[in-house]
C-alpha cells in the first residue's frame, strides 16, 4: 500500500520539491498542509506514516504540544533552514536541511522509509492471533468483549487491530467484515 | 496544459476540460454546460453569471492539490460556498450513488459460480449509501443552516449555545461522520483491488473502480472545503459572538 505522507510547509517550491523527491523513491500518497492548526485537525481523523514539517510552523507552543500528541506512529522529519534553534528537537526522527545536497538527503530518506512498520509488514500475512482478533471484530464484538473472550488485555486487542488494518489496508469494522467473509474466515450467516 | 499550470481568466474553457476531464462535474455544478467553442473561462462565467474568482479557485483547487488559497477562500460569502456544496450533494445523490450501486450490482451479477460471498460487497455498499445519504441530509438540516444563521445575525440576542442547540449541530458528530464516509470509500476500493475473488467480469470491475476513484476524489475535495474553509469560518464567528455578548 502507498505510504501516507503529509508535507506541512507553506512554501510552494518546497512542497513540490519534497514531494517530487519522495515520489522518486517510493509510492506515496501525499497530502499538503499549510498551517499547524490545519495539520492537527487533519491528524485528529487521519493517520500518517510520515510528517515533513517546516520548523517555522512550530512557533505556537500549544499547537506544537497538540501535534506531538496527535502524530501517533508517524515519523516526523523537521525541515530546517539556517535556523540554529529547532523547537522541541527531541521529538523529531530526523532533520532535513533545505540547503542540503542530494547525497545528504537521499540516504536520510531511504533510512527513514526502511524503518516504517508498514515496510516491515510488507507482504506479511496475518498472524494466527491477528486472524483470531479479526474474526471477533467481524462478528461484531467490541474491543473489551474480544479481550475477555481471548483472555488478552484490551490494549493488546487494539494493537492487533492496528496491525490488521495496516496489513490489509482496511480500517472500518464493516470493511473488515467483508474481508473476513470473502476469505471464508467466518460464514456469512453469522453476520448481523 | 501541464499539471502545474493554473487555470486563469484567459484560459479557453475547452482547454480546461482537455487538461483534466474530472473537472466536468465540477463545472456542471456552476450550471455551465458544454459547447463553449473558443470562449475563455471569463467569457463563459460572465455568460452563466458565475463569480469568476470563486470559479477559478474551486477549479484550481480541485485540479491541483497544492493549490488552496485559504485566506482568499475564507473571504468568499458563506452562502456562495454552501451553495456550491449543496450542488455537490445533489451530484452525489442523483448521480454518484445510484450509478455506483448499479455498477456494484452489475459486477455481482457477472459472477457465475460461488457468488454468495460477493453479496457482502453489495451489502457493504448499500449500508454505505444510506450512511452517506444521512450525512448529506444532516449537513443540509443542521450544519449549513447553522453556519448561515450565524453569518446573518450581527448581534446575538440569544446565547450562542441556544442557537447551536436550535440547529442541533455538533462538531464531533460531524467530523466523525466525515471520517466514516471517507474511510469506508477507501476500504471498498481496497477490498476490490486486493481481495476480490477471481470470478468476475474484468470490464465491469474496472468501471466500478474508475468510478470509485472519481467518487473518492470528489468526497475529499468536498471535505477539504468544509474542514479548511467553512469550519474555521464558523469557529471565528462563534468566537466573535461570544466576545460581543461577553
Amino acid at each position: 500500500m502507498a505510504q501516507h505522507i503529509v508535507i506541512a510547509e507553506p512554501s510552494y517550491l518546497m512542497k513540490r520539491g519534497i514531494s517530487a523527491v519522495i515520489s522518486d523513491i517510493l509510492q506515496a500518497e501525499v497530502v499538503f498542509i499549510d498551517e499547524l492548526e490545519e495539520l492537527n485537525h487533519y491528524l485528529e481523523t487521519n493517520t500518517a506514516d510520515f510528517v515533513f514539517i517546516d520548523v517555522r510552523l512550530l512557533h505556537s507552543k500549544d499547537q506544537r504540544e497538540i501535534f506531538f500528541q496527535l502524530r501517533g506512529n508517524a515519523r516526523v522529519v523537521a525541515l530546517t533552514g539556517k535556523d540554529k534553534n529547532i523547537p522541541a528537537s527531541r521529538h523529531f526522527h530526523d532533520i532535513m536541511n533545505r540547503y542540503a545536497s542530494k547525497e545528504e538527503i537521499i540516504p536520510v530518506l531511504e533510512k527513514l522509509l526502511a524503518e516504517t512498520p508498514e515496510n516491515k509488514n510488507k507482504n506479511a500475512l496475518l498472524s494466527e492471533r491477528e486472524t483470531e482478533v479479526l474474526k471477533q471484530v467481524a462478528l461484531g464484538y467490541t474491543n473489551q468483549q474480544i479481550a475477555d473472550r481471548l483472555f488478552i488485555s484490551r490494549h493488546t486487542v487494539i494493537s492487533h487491530r492496528k496491525n490488521i488494518t495496516s496489513k490489509l489496508g482496511i480500517k472500518t469494522v464493516s470493511g473488515l467484515t467483508v474481508y473476513a467473509v470473502l476469505n471464508n474466515l467466518i460464514p456469512r450467516d453469522q453476520i448481523e | 496544459m501541464t499539471q502545474q499550470q493554473l487555470v486563469t481568466a484567459g484560459t479557453k474553457m475547452a482547454d480546461v476540460i482537455h487538461m483534466n476531464h474530472l473537472l466536468l462535474p465540477v463545472i456542471n455544478r456552476f450550471g455551465i454546460r458544454l459547447g463553449f467553442g473558443d470562449q475563455t473561462v471569463e467569457e463563459v462565467c460572465a455568460q452563466y453569471d458565475v463569480n469568476l474568482s470563486f470559479f477559478l479557485d474551486i477549479v484550481n483547487a480541485y485540479h491541483d492539490e497544492t493549490y488552496f488559497p485559504r485566506e482568499k477562500m475564507r473571504a468568499y460569502p458563506v452562502d456562495m460556498i454552501v451553495d456550491y456544496l449543496l450542488k455537490t450533494h445533489d451530484f452525489y445523490r442523483q448521480k454518484m450513488l445510484p450509478e455506483t450501486q448499479q455498477l456494484v450490482e452489475d459486477l455481482i451479477g457477472s459472477c457465475s459460480t460461488d457468488c454468495d460471498n460477493l453479496g457482502m460487497i453489495k451489502d457493504f455498499f448499500s449500508k454505505y449509501k444510506k450512511e452517506l445519504e444521512n450525512h448529506l441530509r444532516s449537513e443540509e438540516e443542521h450544519f449549513f443552516p447553522y453556519v448561515q444563521a450565524l453569518t446573518r445575525i450581527g448581534q446575538v440576542s440569544q446565547g450562542l449555545e441556544e442557537i447551536r442547540s436550535a440547529y442541533n449541530f455538533s462538531y464531533d458528530a460531524h467530523s466523525e461522520e466525515h471520517e466514516n464516509v471517507v474511510s469506508k470509500m477507501l476500504d471498498l476500493k481496497n477490498i476490490i483491488i486486493k481481495y476480490l475473488p477471481p470470478d468476475y467480469d474484468n470490464a465491469l470491475c474496472n468501471n466500478l473502480l474508475y468510478w470509485l476513484f472519481i467518487f473518492e476524489k470528489d468526497l475529499k475535495d468536498h471535505e477539504r472545503l468544509e474542514d479548511i474553509i467553512l469550519l474555521p469560518a464558523l469557529r471565528k464567528i462563534e468566537q466573535q459572538l461570544m466576545q460581543n455578548s461577553g
